[in-house]
């Protein structure tokens, strides 16, 4: 595997990790609305019983998890392919937004996602 | 943003003038949600201060991590970046950030409030262009121009997932539960 490829793929690990950080930072905030009834129904796993402190102890878990795959991806990219590919965390989170929490993704949030996606290509050129 | 206020108004109350006793069409694409609540002022103001907080994050630890020469070990680096009160400044700012990014999710879907934290590559390009006089190319400003539309198509899309399936609401403090 090239140095480049490895990147690629640790970097995608990276913005996997944070769209999911943000995920459980949103479940920590809205405990008390169902986040994470929801969640723990939509991804299949026993976590409703995690308190509102723990889903953002979680999610700042992850960031941490992130910034040190982050760092590990700019080991083997340079920063004007990282970071248009770090703005790929805008679809992963809309993706896990609609998957695990429920919230509806129409045409123009996606959109919008889009957008800003090929904006941060064109701001790194 | 302020425009996202006046098209959830007109959302709410229609063409009730031209067409009294029907419901107003909504354009294609936009869900209709019957009385769309208005983008409250709390969530306006923590997107704003978050893409404030976020501006202060990266130049602050690009000014930190600057402070370290490019050859540098990791352990003079570590203690090069802990030595810098710039890093510290990134540090607060940090906590600040956490703290007022959950007040934003408690109110609005992460899936329309993410997207705003974009504006922040845009803030940061032009600070930093402003601060160390550099040219910003023609395909900098395409860039910009496209994320600036993505932020408003965004903000056209209502703020709030209604939920009747699950459990009743409840007001919690994530920092206090």
């Amino acid at each position: 595997m090239t140095p480049e490829l490895t990147g690629i793929f640790v970097l995608i690990a990276a913005v996997t990790v944070e769209s999911f950080a943000q995920v459980f930072l949103k479940i920590g905030a809205s405990s008390g609305a169902g986040g994470a009834w929801r969640f723990s129904r939509r991804a299949g796993v026993g976590a409703a019983g995690l308190s509102a402190r723990g889903w953002v102890v979680l999610g700042i878990a992850a960031y941490v998890l992130e910034v040190a795959l982050y760092t590990a991806a700019l080991h083997f990219l340079d920063l004007s392919v990282a970071f248009p590919l770090g703005s790929l965390c805008f679809v992963g989170v809309a993706i896990l937004s609609k998957l695990f929490l429920g919230e509806t993704v129409g045409r123009i949030r996606w959109l919008g996602v889009g957008c800003i996606l090929v904006g941060t290509v064109f701001v790194a050129l | 943003m302020k425009s996202v206020d006046t098209k959830l108004t007109e959302h709410s109350s229609g063409l009730a003038g031209k067409q009294a006793g029907k419901p107003a069409p909504l354009p294609a694409g936009i869900p209709n949600h019957g009385d769309e609540p208005r983008l409250p002022g709390a969530v306006i103001v923590g997107l704003i201060l978050a893409v404030v907080l976020d501006t202060i994050i990266q130049l602050t630890w690009k000014v930190a991590a600057a402070s370290v020469p490019r050859d540098a070990s990791l352990a003079i680096a570590t203690v090069g970046v802990l030595a810098s009160p710039f890093f510290y400044a990134a540090m607060l700012a940090f906590g600040a950030q956490l703290w007022n990014w959950l007040r934003v999710l408690a109110r609005a879907d992460l899936s329309f409030a993410q997207p705003f934290t974009a504006l922040s590559y845009i803030t940061v390009l032009g600070l930093s262009s402003r601060w160390l006089h550099e040219h910003v190319s023609p395909t900098k400003g395409v860039g910009v121009s496209l994320i600036l539309v993505g932020v408003f198509f965004i903000s056209r899309t209502p703020f709030r997932t209604d939920h009747p399936d699950g459990p009743e609401p409840q007001a919690v403090d994530p920092m206090h539960s």
